[in-house]
């Protein structure tokens, strides 16, 4: 201690008068000199399979492939004075197109494939390095946010409609009576699969005695795959109009009754968020991988062509394609749409017809896409239906007609849109898609007209925007934990107010799957994660058998299918 | 608390006060140094985790929109004693034609060296172009049916032939940091089974057609550009671009004395 003796240590309550009573702190420096004692050596025993496991769940890289599975059916005929397109068709009866000079057939493959190889076309300057992307463009997304706003609408095939809603809404539906065993019963037939069962509850849009919580008491109307779209409540002599047939209404799903504030589902559509740019995508032709339906290819002799050119034109084909990403993917801290750990990305398709032979591209969900109809829903009188994309044109001049071709053009990183309309439950912890996004394309008919199809609504083609690719998986079993005492809860964890527990799904290692076949088992190697997605990517024609989505109807078999 | 119920009293002597301090060690975070320390030695010890994926480079446009890589080769032809950029030049019509296996089996062999220095320079990768691609020729077959045969000039690019086209290169630069390669030639000529080696001058235009610093005659320059993944390929040791359409890589055989 230093000679520090010219201070006086007074007593706190003696400083002045009325002076609390209080502790005095002195402070004593120490000195001390020591050092760590060596115990022990440190042993370690290296388990390769344990090493590698550990690096394997550390890293953060992923390299994406994805095979796409390429099927469509070009069966769209139709008819062009605008000759660069007109000698190019695939001539559907060109003994009689040569008498009467309405030359008739389908695009060529070409408008179609994912890598464009006619290099020699007369439409553009044909840029050898923009081939695969001069129809289709694929980048990753992945969902942010929810929209509780977006609004929809569903149409029946003779035209009439349900009334409109927004995404957050909840199901349409509309009533129709029944019985069931003998006993009445209210059905209520959905568009979409209401993802109820039997004993669950439904919030309605209207009440009935001043309720509006009503128990499902059966599902379906006793025909095949009808449980996914109806449900019934018994009919225990409800009065007056409320539940007439022809009511129509939405209603959100509970799932247990004494919680129905916190398991009440959520509905909205999932907003991505593009995470690539177009040219990172590196598309190839797999060379010796075929999907098993016909290439369509035919000799067209030149007496039997407008320009009197022979040629073997091709109008579809049965090539597939991989995918992979010049730049990686680093998952860290991103959130999903729920607020969740990232555990799909999404590789978003957009068609961007740069050779003009379509209008812009025009959105909706799978609900709106009808058998057999073009759905009211597409007709570009609709704004709703009005993909948000950027557009450019360019114009040609043939016989004093001007052609304004449209071009969709992609997205980048960075740019956000529409995604699949979901139903998400706190207490279940589990998202369910309700309707998938999509996109129609459709024919600039002033260059092609397809014959018979309504001026603002064409006929076209409609695919699937966003394609998960699945990069963890949530365990099936939600975990709970009391609020207190518990650690190693993760921080996207739900605090149910009501049942003062944590919920939680797990997140599984990379390589673990359970028994029910729930897991991710990519191969890891260069520290980084490769998983393979295979996309059977469908270019839905116009009136082709799609999923039963209209009020439960059975779909007719398609007159011509790929094996005739 | 009545601890400070104390008098100290000062005398002009230093005074040692008694403090009883109560310690308890707390051994936090020591382990996690441990195991810290315990994965950084092992991972010096074991391989480091490397990143070996590799990337695809393309051609970089050129003339606005111009992505083809093309290469001309001259093999000598020891009766006219001339550099022809035709296989006729070593083969038959006959052999090119039907693909007789001693042409069937030929390829062209390009190498990428780290440095035009040949006792220092390591090789990193290949790319082989087989005969099977390439332009065509006209000539005549038995005297008598014109045909038409490959010749040794290549348009490579994003569509038509593009074997060769695409360089696969390290996909991160941590392993290995090169993006400037230097390129040779050779051909396998299948009717012989040995290599033709290549190289960037007419033998015969140089002042000692023997005698010439190899750096200068036997490569082309092929720089990487990461941010684009791109490459494009340079005359060596002038700098002019090479390889486009106006301006394609040639190669001529090197005869030895």
């Amino acid at each position: 201690m230093s000679q520090e003796t010219d201070f006086i240590v007074v007593k706190p309550d003696l400083k002045y008068k009325s002076a609390p009573e209080a502790d005095i702190t002195l402070q004593v420096g120490i000195n001390q000199t020591q050092s760590q004692v060596i115990e022990y050596d440190r042993t370690v025993s290296v388990n390769l399979a344990t090493l590698f496991d550990a690096e394997r769940q550390k890293a953060t890289t992923f390299r994406p492939t994805i095979k796409i599975s390429y099927i469509y059916e070009n069966n769209l005929v139709g008819h062009t004075d605008y000759t660069i397109f007109r000698d190019s068709l695939f001539y559907v009866n060109p003994e009689v197109s040569i008498i009467n000079g309405i030359w008739s057939g389908l695009p060529s493959f070409q408008e179609f494939e994912f890598i464009r190889t006619d290099i020699d076309s007369l439409q553009l300057d044909f840029v050898v390095k923009s081939s695969s992307t001069y129809n289709w463009n694929i980048v990753l997304s992945y969902p942010y946010e929810n929209d509780y706003n977006v609004q929809m609408q569903y149409y029946y095939q003779n035209g009439t409609s349900l009334p409109a809603w927004v995404s957050g809404d909840g199901i349409p539906f509309k009533i129709t009576t029944g019985s069931d065993n003998g006993m009445p019963i209210i059905q209520f037939v959905c568009p979409v699969t209401h993802g109820l069962t039997i004993g669950q509850y439904v919030q309605l849009s209207f009440n009935y005695d001043d309720m509006n919580l009503f128990q499902v008491s059966s599902l379906g109307n006793n025909t095949i795959g009808s449980d996914a779209y109806i449900f019934n409540l018994n009919n225990v002599g409800y009065t007056g109009s409320t539940f007439a047939a022809g009511v129509t209404g939405v209603f959100k799903r509970i799932s247990d009754i004494n919680n129905s504030g916190e398991t009440m589902s959520r509905y909205y559509v999932r907003k991505h968020k593009i995470i690539t740019n177009p040219h990172d995508s590196i598309i190839t032709r797999n060379g010796f991988e075929l999907n098993p339906f016909d290439d369509g290819a035919m000799y067209q002799f030149s007496s039997l062509t407008p320009n009197k050119v022979s040629r073997i034109d091709n109008y579809q084909s049965s090539n597939t394609y991989n995918t992979t990403f010049a730049r990686d993917f680093e998952l860290l801290t991103q959130l999903d749409n729920n607020k969740k750990p990232l555990t799909q990305i999404f590789a978003t398709f957009q068609n961007v017809g740069y050779f003009g032979w379509f209008n812009r591209l025009r959105r909706g969900w799978k609900m709106n896409m009808t058998p057999k109809e073009t759905n009211p829903w597409w007709d570009t009188t609709n704004p709703l239906s009005t993909e948000d994309n950027l557009t450019s044109s360019y114009t040609k001049t043939q016989n004093g007609e001007t052609y304004d071709f449209t071009v969709n053009l992609p997205r980048y990183s960075g740019d956000t849109m529409y995604g699949d309309w979901c139903e998400w439950n706190e207490i279940e912890q589990a998202e369910r898609v309700i309707s998938e996004y999509m996109n129609k394309v459709t024919y600039y008919q002033k260059a092609f007209t397809i014959p018979s199809t309504a001026s603002t609504n064409t006929s076209g083609f409609y695919y699937q925007v966003h394609n998960p690719i699945t990069l963890r998986v949530f365990s099936d079993y939600v975990e709970t934990a009391q609020p207190v005492g518990i650690e190693d809860i993760p921080n996207y964890a739900y605090f149910s107010n009501n049942n003062k527990l944590w919920l939680w799904r797990d997140i599984y290692t990379y390589g673990y799957v359970d028994n029910l076949g729930r897991g991710v088992e990519f191969p890891y190697l260069n520290n980084a994660h490769y998983p393979f997605q295979n996309i059977p990517f469908r270019l839905y024609p116009e009136g082709a058998s799609f999923d039963i989505t209209e009020l439960y109807q059975v779909v007719p078999d398609p007159i011509i299918d790929g094996c005739e | 608390m009545d601890a400070n119920k104390v008098r100290i009293l000062f005398d002009n002597q230093t005074k040692f006060l008694n403090i009883p301090l109560e310690q308890s060690w707390d051994m936090y975070g020591q382990q996690l140094d441990l195991e810290k320390y315990e994965e950084d030695v092992l991972e010096k010890i074991l391989n480091p985790n490397d990143d070996f994926e590799v990337t695809r480079f393309d051609h970089q446009t050129y003339d606005v929109t111009k992505t083809s890589i093309n290469y001309d080769f001259y093999l000598y032809q020891q009766d006219s004693q001339q550099w022809l950029n035709s296989y006729q030049a070593k083969f038959s019509t006959n052999q090119i034609y039907y693909f007789e296996p001693p042409f069937d089996k030929s390829f062209w062999k390009i190498d990428f060296y780290d440095s035009p220095t040949p006792r220092t320079q390591k090789s990193y990768f290949t790319v082989i172009l087989p005969v099977q691609q390439g332009l065509t020729q006209a000539t005549v077959l038995n005297n008598t049916t014109p045909v038409t045969i490959r010749k040794p000039k290549y348009v490579l690019d994003y569509i038509g032939d593009k074997e060769g086209f695409f360089l696969y290169w390290l996909k991160g630069r941590g392993f290995l940091n090169i993006n400037t390669f230097y390129m040779t030639a050779k051909f396998f000529d299948g009717s012989t089974g040995q290599f033709i080696k290549m190289m960037n001058t007419q033998q015969n235009l140089l002042p000692n057609m023997y005698d010439f610093p190899p750096e200068s005659y036997f490569y082309y320059k092929v720089d990487l550009d990461y941010p684009t993944q791109t490459y494009q390929v340079f005359n060596y040791p002038t700098g002019n671009r090479a390889g486009t359409v106006s301006n394609p890589i040639k190669w001529y055989e090197y005869t030895n004395p």
